[in-house]
């Protein structure tokens, strides 16, 4: 599905910052309200002012008019009343009447401030008054009009009417006057809503007359404060700010509301994805959960929840192939156990675990003593079962916690942390044990199979140590794999002086590519002397490798064939080497040669045809096989039979380095062997007066006249050699005869003399 | 039915003539006094064999008074011609009560005229026979017109609730006050007097007219009785408080006939009205009053 482009004008913002510009915008409108509501209301005030203004005038205006009325009825009550018209009758007690008697009968108002009575020709019934009551002395009674005068401060009201004597107004007897003050009747007069009465003023100096239809317009005044005015504007400012503060407030739980349904959702989902994001399909561990309030949003986080869903089976499904996949990079698929990767990386996961501490290790190195004869004696699949047969055995013999892993061949190791050496010895006796109580005759492996175990224990290794470790545990196995060990050895620093070659990557190589190219073997000769002729009458062929740095010597060669257990192989490799050298005529004609087979060699078959190669050639020369005593005791019987198989073919077979093992003489009583070549330790033991050398030269004569024939090797003196004579021995051979030393080629030699 | 429609009309017709008559002979009447005030009263014609009956009413009151016009109309329904004046007391066409405290110019003398001008007024109208009925203080504005040599036509006289002048005021009291007015007039001094007279506590008058009605005491009232020649009867409430408790026997003393109403107060209002109209119309059908 392909979304629609849509191109912001604006970078995208958190929902937060939208949901506060419309909090804003609502504050912001409800300001603009606020502002048209106090216009109006303004207006609104201006409005009801003109109108309590008119209202007030109005009220003036009809007060006015019932003052009028109240006059004319004040001025009917007076016609109507006997007194007055007693008074314009007979006058003689008017004063007495007007002070004492007009205003207290109750006929006309009390609050008048003065009444007085004229004449038919306008002339006041008495001149004798003032002050307050002053009414004027004579009036027009043409035109009798009302007026007001402003004086003293006062606004007074003055109405005139015709004074009849009787209602019919037939018969006039005079006129009456009657004096209110405006503001004091007013008040009495009725109660003001919209006039403010004390406010009322006239615009008139002292003393001047105003006509009464003309008074309105003369009135100033001012409007009452109106509560009921300042209550409705109270009432709407009231209302106005509570409804301000309720939407203020209900934008403000809007925008709660919108932050908590909406913001902090869409935040969450967010932040959910982009911690799926930064976890690259790695589980979140949970799924977002909770119900959203918004219908979208809830959709959103199914999909997400799904989508995550299906991401996460994706994961467990891949997590589960891994897991597979990691079992068969660390399983050795034969035995079921871990491999050398799954070693390498236990190694380094200890070391992460416990990143910079140094830990206390010792490294086991287990080795199938002569796998590869069992190998090669008894087929592959054989080797293979007691391969698995091996890796039982050692797990079962391990604890549940050790792991076992196969680092590749017949070799096994395993890890103890922080255990003692004492600990380490009680893990492999158990583990040699449980190998020594397995029964491999269920494959048809007539041989014991044994174990060798070598040791390495290190305080504070680190994680750069385990190469370390690993080659002091093979030096350590190649001590332990030596005759007359008990297949168990501990690593020593001593251990590593001169075995470095074992784990030395060029040694290692160079014996490998002269397996692979006997060519790069370089064969030196050492001349045997046939006694008492002193005649050299053959060569010990002694093998060397021509390495980058020069020769590499037999001691640095063998412990790495041995350690690896090349020894087959590279018995091949050097008897090929010697036939071509023999077919080369670097050997002089008539001189024979001593070929030495190694152990393993010896019972090999295919190093057993490779000597029978060697048949057609001893009709010419005489060859020699030399095996150790070590390789004998280990399959006597099989050496036995090839070494018969071999002496028939006319190989003269010696048992080399007589002396410094075993030797033991029921042995060598049951080998195929013609010669017996003394060891060099036995040999010199022969230059020093004593036991020993008594010792040695019984067991020559014993040997001797047992029907062998004795080689003294290490003769490096004339005495020795002259001693060795005496003593019987047929041959000699050493540094005082002759060096190790590669023969000249004769081709080369042929062109040499040419040139 | 037919037959009988030319009677019907002549009696329909006969009918209104008499009801013309009678409103042409009831209402207000004035008439200008001798002193050239305009005078009032209340006029109403009745039997032409009944004597007329001149009712006059009390001390500053008008012919309105209830007791009086409640009189009037008995007397008027009884078939009595009626005729109520009111009394100006110097005011022309005098028509409310005048207040203690207005200005009294008027005097005794005055009134007494204005009772003799309707007697005249009742002569010229052909009246032969006057009652003359007055109440309270109206009987001493009577008794001062039977002084003075009163019309022939003036029959009978009914004073109802004759005052007792002494009752608040003791003849002394009355004495010293006159001779204040004598010893002010003879001073020359016109000036206005605030005194106790009648049921006013404060009476405005000028010396000379306050004086007039001071003339009038107990002894006066029984002496112009005493000396009248026309018949008077008087008629009193029991329970009048302007009535001193020996003055019914005064009275009677005097030989003046007297008709006491028990428990009837001095203006026989409320259900004394009618005992008292029973009374009035009983005396005036009376020939020959009791002595």
């Amino acid at each position: 599905m392909v979304f629609p482009s849509f191109k912001p004008r604006f970078p995208p913002r958190p929902i937060a910052h939208y949901a506060l510009v419309l909090f804003f915008v609502m504050v912001t409108a409800l300001a603009v309200l606020a502002a048209f509501v106090l216009h109006d209301t303004t207006r609104l005030k201006e409005t009801i002012g003109q109108t309590e203004e008119k209202l007030a005038l109005q009220e003036l205006e009809e007060a006015i008019s019932l003052l009028n009325a109240r006059a004319r009825n004040a001025a009917t009550a007076l016609m109507a009343w006997d007194e007055a018209r007693q008074q314009l009758e007979d006058p003689m007690y008017y004063g007495y009447w007007r002070n004492s008697r007009a205003l207290s009968a109750g006929v006309i108002p009390e609050t008048l401030d003065a009444v007085d009575l004229y004449d038919l020709e306008g002339k006041n019934l008495t001149t004798a008054h003032s002050g307050e009551a002053t009414m004027p002395l004579k009036i027009n009674v043409k035109d009798p009009q009302p007026f007001l005068e402003h004086q003293d401060r006062h606004d007074h009201l003055y109405y005139f009417y015709p004074f009849y004597q009787s209602l019919d107004q037939v018969h006039l007897l005079g006129y009456m006057g009657l004096k209110f003050d405006l503001q004091e009747e007013l008040a009495r007069f009725r109660r003001f809503r919209y006039l403010d009465l004390k406010s009322l003023s006239i615009k008139a100096s002292e003393g001047q007359h105003i006509p009464l239809d003309k008074l309105v317009s003369a009135l100033q005044f001012k409007t009452v404060d109106n509560p009921e005015t300042r209550a409705l504007e109270k009432l709407i400012s009231r209302s106005f700010y509570e409804i301000a503060a309720i939407i203020a407030a209900i934008s403000f739980l809007a925008y709660l509301a919108t932050v908590s349904v909406i913001t902090k959702p869409l935040r969450s989902l967010s932040g959910h994805i982009d911690a799926m994001r930064r976890g690259k399909g790695e589980l979140l561990g949970e799924s977002y959960r909770g119900m959203l309030a918004v219908t979208e949003l809830e959709n959103v986080r199914h999909s997400l929840n799904d989508y995550q869903q299906q991401l996460d089976d994706m994961h467990v499904s891949l997590a589960h192939k891994n897991q597979e996949l990691w079992t068969q990079a660390h399983h050795d698929p034969l035995t079921g156990t871990l491999n050398r990767r799954a070693f390498d990386d236990d190694w380094r996961a200890m070391h992460r675990t416990h990143p910079g501490v140094p830990l206390d290790v010792a490294f086991l190195l287990f080795d199938c003593d002569h796998f590869k004869a069992i190998n090669d004696t008894y087929g592959h699949q054989v080797g293979d079962q007691v391969l698995q047969g091996l890796a039982e055995s050692l797990q079962s013999a391990l604890r549940s916690g050790d792991r076992l892993y196969r680092l590749g061949g017949d070799e096994f190791a395993t890890i103890l942390l922080s255990a003692d050496m004492a600990r380490a010895r009680q893990v492999v006796e158990r583990c040699m044990e449980h190998v020594l109580r397995h029964d491999f005759s269920v494959y048809w492996v007539r041989e014991p199979v044994r174990i060798g175990v070598g040791i390495s224990m290190l305080t504070g290794a680190q994680e750069d140590d385990l190469q370390l470790l690993h080659r002091q545990a093979d030096i350590a196995m190649y001590y332990a794999k030596r005759p007359g060990q008990n297949k168990i050895s501990v690593y020593t620093p001593e251990m590593g002086e001169g075995q470095e070659s074992l784990v030395s990557n060029a040694e290692t190589s160079a014996v490998y590519e002269a397996m692979a190219d006997p060519d790069r073997l370089e064969m030196h000769y050492q001349p045997v002397l046939a006694l008492p002729m002193l005649q050299i009458e053959y060569y010990e062929a002694l093998v060397r490798i021509r390495g980058e740095h020069g020769l590499i010597m037999p001691s640095s060669i063998f412990p790495v064939v041995e350690f690896r257990g090349l020894e087959c192989e590279f018995d091949l490799a050097v008897l090929e080497r010697i036939r071509r050298d023999l077919e080369a005529g670097l050997v002089p004609a008539g001189i024979g040669v001593s070929l030495n087979v190694s152990g393993p060699g010896i019972v090999n078959a295919r190093v057993t045809e490779k000597l029978m190669q060697f048949a057609p050639m001893l009709s010419k020369i005489k060859l020699v096989l030399e095996v150790t005593e070590t390789s004998l005791i280990t399959q006597i019987a099989q050496a036995s039979t090839n070494l018969n198989r071999l002496r028939k073919a006319g190989f003269v077979i010696a048992l080399d380095d007589f002396g410094s093992g075993y030797s033991s003489l029921r042995y060598l009583a049951g080998m195929p062997v013609d010669l017996v070549k003394f060891d060099i330790s036995m040999v010199r033991s022969l230059e020093v007066p004593g036991r020993q050398a008594v010792f040695v030269e019984d067991l020559a004569r014993l040997i001797k006249d047992a029907g062998y024939k004795l080689v003294a090797e290490g003769i490096e003196s004339e005495a020795l050699l002259n001693r060795v004579t005496a003593l019987g021995f047929s041959h000699a051979q050493g540094f005082h005869i002759g060096r190790p030393a590669a023969l000249p080629n004769p081709l080369a030699l042929g062109q040499a003399a040419a040139g | 039915m037919i037959r009988h429609l030319p009677v019907l009309l002549t009696l329909l017709a006969g009918g209104c003539l008499w009801l013309t008559s009678m409103v042409s002979h009831a209402g207000v009447v004035e008439a200008r006094l001798p002193s050239g005030k305009m005078a009032g009263a209340h006029y109403q014609a009745g039997k032409k064999d009944q004597p007329a009956v001149l009712i006059l009413h009390g001390f500053l009151q008008t012919r309105a008074f209830p007791t009086v016009a409640s009189m009037v109309e008995a007397a008027s329904t009884a078939g009595y011609t009626t005729l109520a004046p009111t009394l100006t007391l110097g005011i022309s066409r005098r028509n409310k009560s005048l207040p203690c405290e207005a200005i009294h110019t008027h005097t005794l003398d005055e009134d007494t005229a204005e009772v003799a001008f309707w007697v005249r007024w009742l002569e010229q109208k052909g009246y032969s026979r006057i009652v003359l009925v007055g109440h309270s203080y109206g009987n001493l504005q009577l008794l001062g017109y039977l002084g003075r040599n009163p019309a022939p036509a003036v029959k009978q006289v009914l004073m109802i609730s004759l005052t007792d002048v002494e009752r608040k005021q003791s003849a002394q009291q009355r004495a010293l006050l006159a001779q204040d007015m004598r010893a002010r007039l003879e001073k020359g001094n016109q000036g206005l007097v605030e005194a106790e007279i009648g049921h006013c506590n404060k009476y405005v008058s000028p010396p000379a007219a306050l004086l007039s009605y001071l003339a009038i005491s107990r002894g006066s009232i029984l002496e112009a009785l005493a000396k009248t020649s026309v018949p008077v009867e008087v008629i009193m409430g029991s329970k009048d408080d302007r009535m001193g408790s020996d003055w019914v026997d005064k009275l009677v003393s005097g030989k003046i006939a007297v008709r006491v109403i028990p428990g009837a107060p001095h203006f026989f209002d409320s259900q004394y009205e009618f005992d008292l109209h029973d009374a009035v119309l009983q005396a005036l059908q009376d020939k020959s009053p009791r002595r």
